[in-house]
């Protein structure tokens, strides 16, 4: 845990989803830093250990390189006690299971995309993954080669192509008519923002899209793809989904990541769309 | 007494919660506070103001915590973070209604999406904008635009005693309220002037000494000839004349000097001297660390910078940032703008072996109330002329007693000069007599004695506090 190296200068509040709930610096990772600076043990900040979403903003934008993610799920290990390894399998299609157990109905649109741009599909993932659990602190990751990655959040176990980022590299195939806002995976961008940042743009300048990428150019989240969003618990998504929306006039939603599309298929009143669900015959 | 308050309001007292508030940027100032509270509402922050004038408890109030003095620290009572009001409640096209705990940051970014900007702000977008109002706010166009506080046109602030009033340009209690330090009333909202938004192509220039490049800063800002202007240095042998054009760029007559010629002259003065290649390679390394984030492709677009003040904003912590900040200010006349430099520099020279100097010129209207106990100098001058100096710490840490007697010997190069300076409350309060007067300070004294009956708003930060009776 490098936590030391902490100025203190406060940019990860800027897209911090926990700041933007809740209006505290404490829960954010500046709040944090100087509470372990303080000699703090993760009992006694357990309130803001549980706050971070993981969406990675922090670490993005830190100057001084401060692996916030890093810090919160050590502490989390630390809460746990021993955390055990998680046994997943080796896959062509990794689905996750916020597809495979709540939206079924976009998996077929999922296959027919990944086939025609040259990826197996033939074996898929059919358990759990464990990366919820890798959030909470209870499993250690055990990084598994894969084929493509449809979610976001499988990205904690899985070394694989991510398919929102494939759908990018495709652009020709793709249809975003009227106005469109596209929601860009946090996790991933925020991760890499030199790699994956030019992909999103570019979609963003052909298609005419409005994103939730801010003016740092990283991706801000709902918090649905959280293992506080995901169980419903101390995550507000119905405010950060109204925030993302405040000034945008877009007619549906498009997003590759699956958390997400809950989130804006519940509380944004518009037409939500998965991106393989855009692809033109 | 704070553990069981007749407060209509919720105190934070965990340690963790605490702990968050143990110091500003600066990091050298340090105090626990007793209780925090989270204001969400201006009747948040007049219901603790009024409990607090009751029972007599300290109200530090806090915004992006940007200060480094101190001045948003306490070890007494309560402090009061406004963060948690933020957000533009409304935006006509030209003026926007912000919630004072509002970043730079959040604002530029909801003025954006409507393809609008600030005037100008703070670099460090993290500064609120309540937080920026007390103390002034210099952006590289405050040449042209002066500084943030003279883009506010209304507030709503709620007084020491509690009441939630509004003040408009031309009342007096708005011309207190602004520049006023914190110390006449929390700023929980101000309607702020906005523009049409529009990126921005950076040039520099090289030059070998800091005075010609201050002579043509001073020039370019006479002619208005750019949007925006700044001088930056590496000790003293790399300067930069940063310029910034909101149009195609023009040519300018400047006396900058070529890069080779620069490097040829920095070379000759420190390669036969082997015990000064330490200092070159710092001068190389930094300099080559500054030009990249000006030209991230993130962040550029034919050219030319969009979203500038991100860019900037990122790159004082990238490039500045360290575990202590150490900034001293000054605000002279334009006559005695590069004497002021010039002095100041050996200061630093005495004190640091590496240090930067950041200089801008702000422009000031009239002889408006708000700058008579402010950094803004009273002179008849049109413009103000700002230089900040500053330790570049490279991994050293000296005792906080150094960087006191530092800061200390550069506001005496200001006193000297019959300047004021950006930074004179918390640790740097025992120079507000020596640069105000008394005469002046003890009528602004008077004015908080009257508007804050026990002295409760950010108490000792500026003036001190009346003597308790036995």
């Amino acid at each position: 845990m490098n936590h030391e190296a902490c100025i203190g200068c406060g940019l990860c509040m800027l897209g911090c989803p926990a700041f933007e709930e809740t209006g505290c610096e404490v829960l954010t990772a500046k709040g944090r830093n100087r509470a372990l600076q303080a000699g703090l043990r993760a009992a006694e900040m357990t309130e803001l250990i549980w706050a971070c979403t993981m969406c990675g903003y922090c670490d993005a934008i830190c100057p001084k390189d401060v692996q916030n993610v890093a810090i919160v799920l050590a502490l989390r290990r630390e809460l746990w006690g021993t955390p055990r390894r998680s046994r997943h399998e080796q896959a062509d299609l990794v689905l996750g299971c916020t597809l495979r157990e709540r939206l079924p109905e976009l998996i077929p649109s999922i296959r027919r995309f990944v086939q025609r741009i040259g990826y197996r599909a033939d074996v898929t993932d059919a358990d759990c993954c464990g990366s919820l659990d890798v959030e909470r602190g209870a499993v250690v990751p055990t990084r598994v080669r894969a084929g493509v990655v449809c979610d976001p959040i499988c990205l904690e176990q899985y070394d694989g192509e991510f398919l929102g980022a494939l759908a990018m590299r495709h652009l020709d195939m793709f249809d975003l008519k009227g106005r469109v806002y596209y929601f860009v995976p946090p996790r991933l961008v925020n991760r890499a923002p030199e790699r994956f940042y030019a992909l999103y743009d570019a979609m963003r300048r052909r298609f005419g899209c409005e994103t939730n990428l801010d003016l740092n150019r990283l991706a801000r989240c709902t918090g649905m793809s959280s293992v506080q969003g995901l169980s419903g618990e101390g995550r507000d998504v119905k405010a950060a989904v109204e925030r993302l929306l405040a000034t945008s006039r877009a007619e549906r939603i498009i997003t590759c990541s699956p958390a997400d599309y809950l989130a804006f298929r519940d509380y944004s009143g518009r037409p939500v769309l998965f991106i393989t669900e855009c692809v033109r015959d | 007494m704070l553990a069981n308050p007749d407060l209509p309001i919720p105190l934070r007292t965990e340690p963790a919660v605490r702990l968050a508030y143990r110091t500003d940027a600066g990091q050298i100032v340090e105090g626990v506070p007793d209780a925090v509270v989270h204001a969400s509402a201006p009747e948040t922050v007049a219901a603790l103001l009024q409990w607090a004038q009751r029972e007599r408890v300290p109200v530090t109030c806090r915004g992006g915590g940007l200060t480094t003095e101190g001045e948003s620290v306490t070890r007494r009572g309560v402090l009061l973070d406004l963060k948690g009001m933020n957000g533009v409640l409304e935006c006509d096209g030209g003026t926007a209604w912000v919630q004072a705990g509002t970043t730079w940051y959040q604002l530029a970014e909801a003025l954006r999406a409507r393809s609008l900007d600030y005037i100008s702000a703070p670099l460090n977008l993290l500064s609120s904008v309540g937080g920026t109002l007390g103390v002034g706010g210099i952006d590289l166009n405050s040449h042209r635009h002066g500084c943030s506080a003279d883009q506010c046109v209304e507030v709503e602030v709620v007084t020491p005693t509690g009441e939630i009033t509004r003040a408009r340009e031309g009342d007096d209690y708005f011309e207190r309220v602004m520049l006023g330090y914190g110390q006449f009333g929390v700023i929980t909202k101000a309607r702020m002037r906005a523009r049409r938004y529009r990126p921005m192509t950076v040039r520099n220039f090289l030059y070998a000494d800091v005075a010609p490049a201050i002579e043509d800063m001073m020039r370019l800002v006479e002619s208005d000839a750019v949007d925006a202007c700044c001088v930056i240095t590496l000790r003293d042998e790399v300067v930069a004349l940063v310029v910034g054009d909101e149009d195609v760029p023009k040519p300018l007559d400047l006396r900058y000097t070529t890069d080779a010629r620069f490097y040829a002259r920095l070379g000759a003065r420190y390669l036969p001297v082997p015990s000064r290649w330490r200092d070159l390679a710092f001068l190389l390394r930094r300099r080559k660390q500054l030009r990249p984030a000006l030209r991230n492709p993130l962040f550029l677009r034919d050219g030319r910078i969009e979203d500038r003040a991100i860019v900037f904003s990122r790159l004082i912590w990238s490039y500045w940032g360290d575990r202590k900040i150490v900034l001293a200010d000054l605000a002279v006349t334009k006559a005695n703008f590069v004497a002021t430099a010039k002095a100041g520099i050996e200061v630093c020279k005495r004190f640091l072996p590496y240090f930067t100097l950041y200089c801008v010129m702000v422009r000031k209207f009239g002889d408006r109330p708000r700058y008579e106990m402010s950094a803004i100098p009273a002179t008849k001058d049109d413009h103000v002329c700002g230089v900040e100096f500053s330790p570049l710490l490279e991994g050293r840490e000296y005792p906080d007693a150094h960087y006191q007697a530092f800061k200390n010997a550069i506001y005496d190069v200001g006193l000297r000069f019959g300047g004021t300076c950006y930074r004179f409350g918390g640790a740097m309060k025992p120079y507000v007599r020596r640069i105000f007067g008394d005469a002046v300070v003890d009528r602004h004294r008077g004015y908080k004695l009257a508007l804050d009956p026990a002295f409760v708003l950010n108490p000792g930060v500026v003036f001190d506090p009346p003597e308790t009776r036995a």
